[in-house]
């Protein structure tokens, strides 16, 4: 709670200086920064509950320290950048679950990129938009007083900077187009989607479809239903970004976590492996086993065992081989 | 001379095995399931119901079909994974004729004009038997019907026989001899209702995986459960009684059963004097075979022998189910005797809970042996040899009875005469000789000797490697018909898709192939419910009556049992009720005398050697070795050795081994395990080439029956080194 | 008995009896053909100890009530649903860490590295949904995966269901059942030490002299 609270202040600090004490400030999109604020508090505040569970806290901690471990230090940066090109980026791992769930989670993910790098700084007040001199058709970007970029209104660079936000649009439009047809079409996807699967598609949905609904009605309808379509685009994107932190779209926070998986196995592979207790095979690290068996017992799990120490020291295996024995014992050989 | 045009290497390249693994289009490729066929399973002779889904003409997919009662859905990994020879790569779509550069590409009108051609040729330089025919007994009886019809009466030749010769005519002939038909007398929904199970020579859990729940279901009623076999078996494992008996020694150990249900008189003495003869005879053959003698000879401990007999005799009901352990030897007729004198000695015929019962092992090894493509058999299961029986077929035919071939050679019988001359050309359907005759060498050379050879195929199969002609013919979900499962039951098949590119349904090709021959007036059929139709006609009065059957009627009432003389009858689960089928109503209870099996074990070859099968592979291996899944299970053959055996080899789980038998060797890995007796090995059959376990079995035959003795011979074993590779993990 | 809850007579259970399997496989190649994880297999099955014996070991998500791989999962990836199955990993979420592998007390999640994420049985939740038998107790020929009622258990099959089982010190219930003789946890140590065959010297090598 706190840690959000602060959060939501330091964000609110940035905005002011950003924008020179609300100088530069748009207050058309008030309402979209108390979205904002709010998404950033709800976020820290369910990150910060979640960090706190037993098996996160451990897997934080041991993803930190093998990163830093002097050993792997070295290779570890050193493949960071292609682990977050690859994992985080490219998410190559989604294509070997299946190249169409890959395709459509790319388009939604560079879409909504695209989109928070053009409308957050605006929101904030960071970035805006000034006519050069008394040229009507040359404009400049600034941040706070820093002139970035001029350009002339009829050019590529400013179709591009107007329709930034059509362009996320219909990539966030297609990757939903392509997993709703799955979820219309497959049975298997059609059996295991949730609720909030198709939450989180909706709100996509109607975020781009509102927003590319502003272009039209100001391209090609002369503006007309404009003030409503505004409005109605502002809720979405606001409750959006409130259903962000409780849904679905909280793996946005989660995955990163996946590199600390990696380094965590990293150092777990380099130190001793643990046997199994009953064929003697190597089946895991004994970092991890050491961390589960502390963990277990935090969680009201009891796996020792008087004789054998514990029974998390078999491995997958032996404890299905473990069970089938035990199960024919019990009933003298045949059910 | 058919030899094949390149080497092996070079056509397994083109025309595999390569192994299919997905539906066609891949995982991903959202198929929309036109329509669901429900048919039956393609392996195996229990014919489980199954559910095929398609697409784009194409089988893409299966669903449990749980309204049929034999499996209620149960399937085992075979059927789950039959509709991946569908859209497979190395499915033929063209008719193919030999060149020296390899196969090429023909039209329909060439290769059955030069088939025909050359089987005339071959015939009038010859005479009429020169040209030998052999069909399978995984086609619809529509197709074997067929088969039986174009070698007599288009054709012309005497010599037709069919792979069931390799399966379980042992059964067959047994069962014809004591109880005068060849059918299993009872149907599995009565094993549950036996108080004791006896299991000899099957392995249940491999090779008829649903019959498992019967038993199962026995011994949770309470039922006892007694198994003989070299090889402690998933269902060995935990049986009341193992019997680990020594390969060949089947005689043996029933017999010694058989004299201690006299000596502890645990016989049904009212059903022997009423329903039976020749107990006296039965009883005197075996008055030597005392438990001490007979464990001398099979190696089970006498006290198991005492033990099984009391778990056998004791119950007023019983089950023996018996398969290819038994039936696979010089003497399978004697072992399949020998059962049914331990089920006649104890009344378990004609009731609930009872019988002795073969498990064929084919798709249609029951009904492929009805209906008149067996050497010695006309349509209806009648006797070719019985003037009463040709007479019945050669009106039904619209000939004269001589007209129809007498007995002609047998399968294994047809290789020897093409070595010696006798047999120039051969026309090969549905079934895998380079894989499945015993004594791979021998077989290879005959084919090469062969003038001629034309093979019906939907895959180029090692033996099709040899031939001059291929007509791509159908899968068995491309083409209507029925099987008869080893019940008895005659159940309906129905096509899913129809033949790809330009191949043909078997039964048109074999029709054409008769029209060309010049017999147009008996291949006059369109398509396979014309034959049917001919078949309900022909069979009727014969003892496989299947006259008042309809394929309506079959698929109304999930199958029926023959005899079924009228289409108001019901069918017949359940034999010998009131009497037996010998023409005085009575079973004949004979003799059998234990003899050695033709090949023992000597210091030059001093282990016993066995072969079988894996639950992954069926038969030949011609469609599962294709289906990436099931190779999977099981990657190649393994030998499987007793750790005792082992260490006296310095032989390790994993090793490299050489088995060389009188006729061949292999290698392969060895698998060390406790499971298997310490004086035998085994090896299961379904690989070709260098992989191919009958390059060591004997091609010896039962005098009766004309079985092979795939079950034993005698062998010695050498440790070559270490793995070569991973080896293929066994596991399931 | 502690934890061992009786079935409705007509509440739809999975039972489990491993006593009864053959290893024939059926399950693991069936399991891959279920629409919501095609080609790949949730199902376990493996021999106890080949070289001994040819018992297999097959083995389904048992469904615990309280379920400890849920526990140790960092990222909150595995969910229960209101039918009392426990999920396969929310793709989402799941960042491949293995903790469940490790903490699974019947040795079921696998992670796929390729994937990044861990897959098990999911109770075949998209076919019961729709009314259907799962496809592993479908095909089972031996009846050791076993879909139905209790009262069509009891019917038919003798054992008592049992849905309770001991580890060391923890105590586990499940929405899977498995059949033994009587009522109370099934000691998965119990079998340790036993040579997975049913009969030793099953050749009867002893009795008659082979040494």
């Amino acid at each position: 709670m706190v840690r959000g609270l602060l959060a939501t202040g330091v964000v609110l600090i940035m905005v002011a200086a950003g924008s020179g004490w609300f100088r530069w400030f748009d207050t058309a999109l008030a309402g979209y920064l108390f979205g904002v604020l709010f998404f950033v508090f709800a976020s820290v505040y369910r990150y910060s509950v979640w960090l706190q569970r037993p098996p996160t806290a451990r897997l934080r901690a041991r993803g930190w320290q093998a990163l830093r471990d002097p050993q792997l230090r070295r290779g570890n940066l050193r493949s960071l950048p292609s682990l977050i090109g690859a994992n985080l980026l490219a998410q190559s791992f989604i294509r070997h679950r299946s190249t169409t769930r890959w395709l459509a989670h790319q388009l939604i993910f560079w879409g909504c990129v695209l989109a928070v790098a053009v409308t957050f700084p605006l929101t904030f007040g960071w970035f805006h938009f000034r006519s050069v001199g008394q040229q009507v058709s040359r404009y400049e970007v600034q941040f706070t007083e820093i002139g970035l970029l001029q350009f002339d209104i009829g050019g590529v660079v400013a179709w591009m900077f107007f329709h930034a936000l059509d362009i996320s649009a219909v990539l966030v439009l297609a990757g939903v187009g392509i997993f709703l047809l799955r979820r219309l079409r497959e049975p298997g996807a059609i059996a295991t989607q949730r609720a909030s699967d198709n939450l989180a598609l909706a709100g996509l949905f109607a975020v781009s479809i509102t927003g590319l609904m502003l272009t039209v009605s100001h391209q090609f309808l002369e503006g007309a239903f404009y003030s409503f379509l505004n409005v109605l685009h502002a809720l979405t994107v606001v409750l959006g970004l409130m259903y962000i932190p409780f849904g679905k779209l909280f793996h946005i926070f989660q995955r990163p976590g996946n590199l600390g998986v990696t380094f965590y196995s990293r150092a777990a592979e380099a130190g001793p492996g643990q046997t199994c207790a009953r064929c003697g095979q190597e089946f895991a690290s004994q970092l991890q086993m050491g961390d589960l068996k502390e963990i277990l017992p935090q969680l009201g799990y009891h796996y020792e065992t008087d004789a054998q120490g514990n029974y998390q020291d078999l491995c997958p295996n032996c404890r299905r081989a473990g069970v089938a024995l035990a199960q024919s014992t019990a009933v003298g050989g045949f059910g | 001379m058919a030899r094949p045009p390149l080497s092996d290497a070079e056509l397994v390249e083109r025309y595999g095995p390569h192994l299919n693994w997905e539906p066609p289009g891949g995982w991903d490729a959202g198929l929309e399931i036109e329509r669901e066929v429900d048919t039956h399973c393609a392996f195996c002779g229990q014919q489980c119901g199954i559910t095929l889904k398609v697409a784009n003409n194409s089988v893409v997919g299966f669903e449990p079909r749980y309204d049929f009662p034999f499996n209620e859905g149960k399937l085992c990994p075979k059927g789950v994974k039959r509709y991946l020879q569908g859209g497979h790569p190395d499915r033929l779509t063209e008719p193919l004729q030999r060149t020296e550069a390899g196969f090429r590409d023909a039209t329909w009108d060439a290769v059955l004009d030069r088939t025909v051609s050359e089987i005339r040729r071959i015939q009038s330089e010859h005479g009429p038997d020169a040209f030998g025919v052999i069909s399978g007994s995984s086609l619809t009886t529509e197709k074997t019907y067929l088969m039986g019809k174009l070698a007599r009466l288009g054709i012309g030749t005497a010599n037709i026989d069919y792979n069931g010769r390799l399966c379980m005519v042992s059964a067959a002939a047994g069962n014809k001899k004591a109880l005068g038909m060849d059918r299993a007398p009872n149907p599995w929904s009565d094993i549950p209702h036996a108080q004791v199970v006896f299991v000899a020579g099957a392995n249940i859990a491999e090779c008829a995986p649903i019959t498992t729940d019967y038993i199962w279901r026995a011994r949770d009623r309470g039922a006892k459960l007694i198994v003989a076999d070299p090889r402690v078996n998933p269902l060995a494992r935990t049986a009341d009684c193992f019997l680990g008996l020594r390969p060949g020694t089947d005689t043996a150990l029933y017999g010694a059963i058989l004299r201690e249900l006299i000596q502890r008189d645990l016989l049904d003495h009212d059903f022997i004097e009423q329903r039976t003869h020749g107990i006296a005879e039965a009883a005197a053959a075996v008055d030597h075979m005392t438990p001490k003698w007979a464990e001398g000879v099979t190696g089970v401990p006498a006290s198991r022998i005492e033990q099984a007999a009391e778990l056998w005799g004791r119950p007023a009901t019983g089950m023996l189910l018996h398969a290819r352990g038994i039936e696979h030897h010089s003497k399978g007729v004697q072992n399949v005797l020998a059962c049914i004198n331990l089920g006649l000695a104890t009344g378990r015929y004609g009731k609930p809970g009872c019988g002795v019962c073969t498990i064929t092992g084919q798709g249609n090894g029951q009904g492929g042996r009805e209906q008149g493509q067996k050497s010695d058999q006309l349509p209806g299961a009648r006797d070719i040899g019985n003037p009463d029986h040709r007479a019945e077929v050669a009106a039904a035919w619209g000939v004269e009875p001589d007209d129809i071939p007498q007995e002609g050679l047998s399968y294994e019988e047809q290789f020897d005469a093409i070595l010696d001359g006798r047999i120039r050309g051969l026309l090969l359907i549905c079934s895998n000789p380079m894989v499945s005759l015993p004594d791979t060498a021998k077989t290879r050379a005959a084919l090469e000797k062969l003038e001629f050879f034309a093979v019906i195929d939907f895959f180029l199969t090692e033996s099709a490697f040899h031939a001059d002609v291929v007509l791509p013919g159908s899968l068995h979900e491309e083409e209507e018909g029925v099987v008869t499962t080893a019940e008895g039951r005659c159940v309906k098949i129905n096509a899913a898709v129809s033949p790809p590119g330009n191949a043909r349904r078997d039964t048109d090709i074999i029709c054409d192939l008769g029209r060309r021959l010049g017999a147009g007036q008996h291949f006059a059929m369109d398509g396979p419910r014309e034959v049917f139709e001919e078949i309900r006609r022909v069979s009727r009065g014969g003892v496989a009556d299947y006259a008042g059957m309809t394929w309506e009627r079959l698929e109304a009432e999930q199958g029926i049992f023959w005899p079924c003389p009228t289409e108001d009858h019901p069918g017949t689960p359940r034999l010998y009720e009131r009497s037996f089928a010998h023409a005085d109503g009575k079973a004949r209870m004979l003799p059998v005398e234990h003899r050695d099996p033709a090949e023992v074990v000597d210091d030059e070859y001093p282990i016993w050697y066995t072969t079988g099968r894996v639950v992954s592979q069926y038969l030949s291996g011609a469609q599962t070795r294709r289906i990436g899944p099931l190779i999977e299970q099981y990657p190649e053959p393994l030998c499987e050795m007793h750790p005792r055996l082992a260490s006296v080899h310095g032989i390790a789980d994993g090793d490299l081994v050489r088995v060389v038998s009188r006729r061949g060797s292999i290698e392969v890995p060895a698998q060390v395990v406790e499971s298997i007796r310490p004086d035998t090995v085994f090896i299961p059959y379904h690989w070709a080439g260098h992989k191919a376990a009958n390059q060591l079995t004997n091609p010896v035959l039962d005098p009766i029956s004309k079985i092979p003795e795939y079950k034993v011979a005698a062998v010695r074993i050498e440790r070559i080194g270490p793995p070569q590779r991973p080896v293929g993990q066994a596991a399931p | 008995m502690m934890g061992t809850k009786l079935p409705g007579s007509d509440e739809l259970i999975f039972v489990i009896d491993q006593s009864r399997c053959i290893g024939c496989g059926a399950c693991v190649t069936a399991c891959a053909e279920c629409d919501t994880h095609k080609g790949t297999s949730m199902m376990h099955l493996d021999y106890v100890d080949r070289s001994q014996s040819t018992q297999t070991a097959p083995m389904v998500c048992m469904h615990c009530d309280d379920p400890t791989c849920a526990s140790v999962c960092p990222a909150d990836a595995i969910k229960q649903g209101d039918d009392l199955l426990v999920q396969s990993a929310d793709q989402s979420r799941c960042i491949a860490c293995s903790n469940c592998v490790y903490a699974c007390p019947f040795g079921v999640p696998e992670v796929y590295p390729e994937r990044n994420m861990m897959m098990k049985c999911d109770g075949c939740y998209d076919r019961r949904s729709e009314g259907k038998a799962p496809m592993c107790a479908s095909v089972c020929p031996s009846e050791a995966l076993w879909f139905g009622t209790a009262d069509e258990f009891d019917r038919t099959r003798a054992g008592t269901l049992a849905n309770s089982f001991q580890f060391g010190g923890q105590h586990v219930t499940t929405n899977v059942y498995t059949v033994t003789h009587e009522l109370g946890p099934v000691d998965a140590l119990l079998g340790r030490g036993e040579t997975p065959q049913a009969v030793t010297d099953p050749f009867g090598l002893e009795e008659v002299g082979v040494s």
